[in-house]
């Protein structure tokens, strides 16, 4: 329930406000550009809007959403008001200003780990998603390329929907099915897809699929397809990897990782800094990323993948 | 005295001889070619109608449709349709400007070509779509970042701007028909164009009124036509991180290769019409000539600038430019590729540029070539980086179906029919401007003739 | 079989051990569940002592560092028969984001002379949360003795430790001007096109209809 209110909000265009530090219009631009590197998120100031009282302002509209609601009627309306208002839609970082503490635990920020030096290849995430969401064999949500690596050597590389923060099928979707939550999920609304493709275009790691045939014999759901439960796959859309989205608020992994039996695959949420695997090994993002080197895939496109790669460094991971 | 009475009778027969062929498609009976071709041309179109109808029931199953050639044929089809949609504004809207006085025997023909283009085109999206019964969201829920929402605002913009830049000079015309062809119009065309016309009478006032908004329609048509190809190679080039659609020279191929391919459709449509019309005392042999010489710098810029695309990412070597690169240059597109570059380039470009093949019969058939492989260009820009696996870098495999063959032939043939259609309602020549260009060549007052005509009604 | 003395000392003294440690726990947890700590103000809170399978017996404190920054000091102290120094503790907070209780790693370090091992924790923020010791060295995992204590945490650290790339491209600041300025320009064509025809289906009737009374006044 709490998904779906967060969907709705998103959808209604009201993302949580940002203040910026220096309300000057004209440089905060420039003041954002310089400061880009402590830039808070759209995600996690949540509270710190609460806290500072300014959650009755208006609230100043993010980027995408703003396409979406200038319409050509209230267009003089809209111009007027984005002059006024601060311009830049990112405001200046508000948790490097005197900080002011969070009081409560903030919207989970998911993220996965694929861990490359234990991945066999044996393809159970594949086959344990594809019969949880009801998939048929040819739409991997979690596709495992055998590649071929630099020295001949043979790896795995499973790939799952990579959370960009910055989704490009998210921008070029003309109908704004495709969105992205507070928490970091992108998901699709299958009710709102008109099934045009274009985000397959421009998804840079081919994780999405359009639904061409029915689903394999999908039991009588409790209710009709969600961002969240898109199941079974409307047909004449497109559909993809949603790191079981129903599942986390549970405090259930996803299908993947609970059956990696090989514990490739880490859920974790950036805020606790806390990622798990199928085995239960628990650890620390931060220090795990750091340690292994992690990396993140085609990170020069500057979507910003939630997904870190641990690299197997060359060993033969052939089992 | 005797002199001018026999010359001004001489300038009214010519008048009514122009006339008279300028509703001839209306008078003529139709012959059983012309009976056979229309029949043809609606089993094909009612055929794709039902590849369409097919894909809707069963899905895209029915296309072959496989995840690793996500966009296909219909985009193809989309884009050369809207591209050859080009020819009339180019040949109206700038020689109209640039003020070229041989344009007025092409303008109607052209601009016909234009409105008709642009709507098929503008429909051809439609199979490729999922979903086309959720297609009203674009209006009700549009994500002003995506370029879809663009390309559709600048298509509906150029499709209606297209249908007025063709309405308003047909005005006069439509009066003019009236009068030629009196009680053998028919009530549907009579009651048509008299409620169309809007009480035109040829008074120096409406005509002044209808040259000014012809002069501000053909200023609008060309940056409205360049942003229409622009976007749509923005389509792709913004879309998408795929190699070669995300060129910065995109827009400016697009743009071009709609101009050249345009034109071209322009003079088959020309010569196609020409000949079942007769109309060989209006357009000559010097209009296929002058048109041929528009064709040359625009194929000459599309040569050059594919070049330019091709050169930096093939000489770069990056591995998802140069794997798209091989395969077009020598690998399961290749022949096509050649096919396009020879067929589409440099033979229609040698066909004009020597003084010995710079014939009708010829011309029209360098067209022809580069009317059909710029629609194979298209379909190599869409499906070859749609093919690519970004992850891997291999190539997956498209296939067509008979749907798809036949939604693309349906929407060929939509295109002569509709023309064909279109000139039994309106006049195939625009009188008026042939009449007035005419008089300011001679240098006469020119205030008889069309004033004279409503005392004769 | 080879039952010595000293063994069979060590065997009745562990006993005792045990059974005083249970109860001391049994004591610890009932007066936890007594007096609950809602909202008090970074009292230091008593560690409690977790049973250790071995002779090794550890306390886990969790007190407030002075000063302005509202980190945590974790103190572990680990008492045995042998003295354990230069051993190696790790640490880790309790969590339930993932299903089961999971111990999530939260630093390491090695006890002093007197058998202390410390670090600073930075929470994030409020509510009670369960900490653990863990004394790791030369002992296998399941065997490993360990020391509990819960927390309130009130004042929290420096906040989530997330924050977004937030990539700044150069639409996110003029993309809105953008598309205004275009849709403007696109309504203003409409606009046009619509003006032509309506001017035309306007005027020239009107026109016409002039030029119909002039010739009838003639």
């Amino acid at each position: 329930m709490t998904q779906n209110q967060d969907r709705e909000k998103d959808m209604t265009d009201i993302r949580p406000e940002k203040e910026a530090i220096e309300p000057s219009p004209l440089l905060s631009p420039l003041v954002t550009a310089l400061d880009r590197v402590h830039d808070t998120t759209n995600d996690d100031d949540h509270s710190s809007a609460v806290e500072s009282g300014d959650s009755n302002k208006p609230r100043s509209i993010s980027r995408r959403r703003l396409f979406g609601t200038v319409s050509a009627v209230g267009l003089g309306a809209a111009l007027g008001a984005r002059v006024l208002e601060n311009p830049s839609g990112a405001s200046a970082a508000v948790h490097t200003a005197a900080v002011t503490i969070t009081k409560k635990k903030p919207l989970s920020q998911w993220m996965m780990i694929v861990d490359l030096r234990s991945c066999d290849g044996c393809k159970a995430c594949t086959a344990s998603c594809q019969y949880y969401h009801y998939l048929p064999k040819d739409i991997e949500w979690i596709k495992v390329y055998d590649m071929v690596d630099a020295d001949g050597q043979k790896y795995y590389l499973p790939r799952l929907c990579q959370m960009c923060e910055d989704p490009p099928c998210q921008a070029v979707c003309p109908v704004g099915a495709t969105f992205r939550t507070d928490e970091g999920m992108v998901l699709i609304d299958q009710n709102v897809c008109i099934g045009c493709r274009t985000c397959m275009a421009a998804c840079p790691y081919e994780s999405r699929y359009f639904n061409t045939t029915a689903a394999p014999k999908v039991p009588r759901q409790p209710f009709p397809t969600t961002p969240e439960w898109p199941v079974p796959q409307r047909t004449e859309t497109v559909g993809k990897c949603i790191w079981c989205a129903a599942r986390l608020p549970q405090g259930m992994l996803p299908e993947c990782v609970t059956n990696c039996p090989m514990g490739v695959i880490y859920m974790g949420d950036l805020t606790t800094d806390v990622a798990v695997n199928g085995k239960n090994e628990v650890v620390k993002i931060s220090e795990f990323l750091r340690e292994n080197d992690a990396v993140r895939l085609k990170e020069e496109l500057g979507t910003n993948p939630r997904v870190y790669y641990i690299p197997g460094h060359g060993q033969d991971l052939s089992a | 005295m005797e002199k001018l009475a026999v010359e001004r009778s001489l300038r009214e027969a010519a008048s009514q001889e122009l006339r008279e062929a300028a509703v001839r498609p209306m008078l003529q009976k139709p012959g059983r070619g012309y009976k056979l071709l229309v029949a043809v041309l609606c089993v094909v179109v009612a055929f794709g109608l039902a590849g369409f109808v097919d894909q809707l029931i069963y899905g895209m199953s029915v296309v072959d449709y496989n995840n690793s050639a996500f966009w296909d044929v219909n985009i193809a089809n989309f884009i050369t349709i809207v591209g050859v949609a080009y020819g009339g504004a180019v040949v109206s809207a700038v020689l109209r400007l640039t003020g070229a006085q041989w344009r007025a025997p092409l303008t109607r023909i052209a601009e016909a070509t234009a409105v008709v283009t642009v709507l098929i085109g503008g429909a051809c999206i439609i199979p490729s779509l999922g979903r086309p019964n959720m297609m009203w969201e674009f209006i009700t829920r549009p994500n002003f970042s995506s370029p879809l929402i663009w390309d559709a605002l600048a298509i509906s913009t150029y499709g209606i701007a297209s249908v007025v830049f063709f309405y308003v000079p047909l005005i006069p015309d439509l009066v003019i028909a009236q009068q030629t062809m009196g009680g053998r119009a028919g009530r549907v065309r009579t009651l048509l164009w008299r409620k169309l016309s809007w009480g035109w009478q040829g008074l120096p006032a409406q005509r002044r009124l209808i040259d000014r908004m012809m002069g501000l329609l053909a200023l609008m048509i060309i940056p409205l036509a360049v942003s229409v190809h622009s976007v749509l190679g923005w389509a792709f080039a913004i879309t998408s991180f795929r190699p070669w659609w995300s060129e910065e020279l995109w827009a400016p191929l697009f743009v071009i290769a709609a101009l050249y391919s345009g034109i071209a459709l322009v003079i088959l449509s020309c010569a196609a019409l020409r000949r079942t019309y007769s109309l060989q005392k209006y357009i000559t042999d010097q209009h296929f000539k002058r048109l041929a010489y528009i064709l040359l710098p625009f194929g000459a810029t599309y040569l050059y600038l594919s070049v330019a695309d091709f050169l930096p990412g093939a000489y770069h070597g990056e591995p998802g430019t140069a794997a798209v690169f091989r395969q077009l240059f020598f690998g399961s597109y290749a022949l096509w590729f050649w096919l396009v570059v020879v067929g589409g380039m440099v033979v229609p470009l040698l066909i004009i540029a020597l003084p010995q093949t710079r014939r009708v019969g010829w011309i029209v058939f360098a067209a022809a070539c580069i009317v059909a492989t710029f629609w194979l260009n298209r379909v190599l820009m869409v499906v070859v980086p749609t093919t690519y696996d970004m992850m891997k870098g291999t190539f997956g495999v498209y296939s067509w179906t008979w749907v798809n063959a036949s939604i693309t032939a349906g929407a060929m043939a939509a295109i002569p029919l509709l023309i064909l259609l279109l000139f039994r309602f309106v006049p195939i020549l625009s009188v008026t401007e042939i009449e007035e260009l005419e008089k300011q060549q001679l240098g006469g007052t020119g205030t008889d003739l069309i004033e004279e005509t409503p005392e004769e009604v | 079989m080879n039952w010595s003395n000293a063994r069979v000392f060590r065997v009745i003294s562990y006993g005792v051990f045990e059974a005083v440690l249970i109860a001391t726990t049994a004591l610890m947890v009932v007066g936890l569940s007594r007096s609950p700590v809602a909202g008090a103000a970074t009292p230091p809170t008593q560690g409690v002592s977790a049973t250790a399978p071995g002779p090794v017996l550890g306390t886990l404190t969790v007190v407030s560092r002075p000063g302005p920054s509202s980190s945590l000091v974790l103190k572990a102290h680990f008492t045995g028969s042998a003295s354990i120094t230069k051993s190696s503790v790790a640490f880790f907070v309790v969590t339930k984001e993932f299903g089961d209780n999971l111990n999530v790693p939260i630093g390491t370090a090695k006890t002093s002379q007197d058998g202390t091992a410390t670090i600073n924790y930075a929470p994030t923020w409020n509510g009670k949360e369960q900490f653990i010791a863990k004394l790791t060295s030369g002992l296998g995992d399941a065997g490993a003795p360990t020391a509990t204590s819960y927390h309130q945490v009130t004042a929290s650290g420096p906040g989530p430790l997330y924050a977004s790339a937030n990539p700044l491209r150069p639409f996110s600041l003029m993309g809105h001007f953008f598309v205004g300025t275009i849709l403007t320009i696109v309504s203003l064509v409409w606009l046009t096109l619509i003006s032509i025809l309506l001017l035309l289906a306007r005027r020239l009737p009107r026109m016409a209809g002039v030029m119909d009374a002039d010739s009838t006044t003639e």
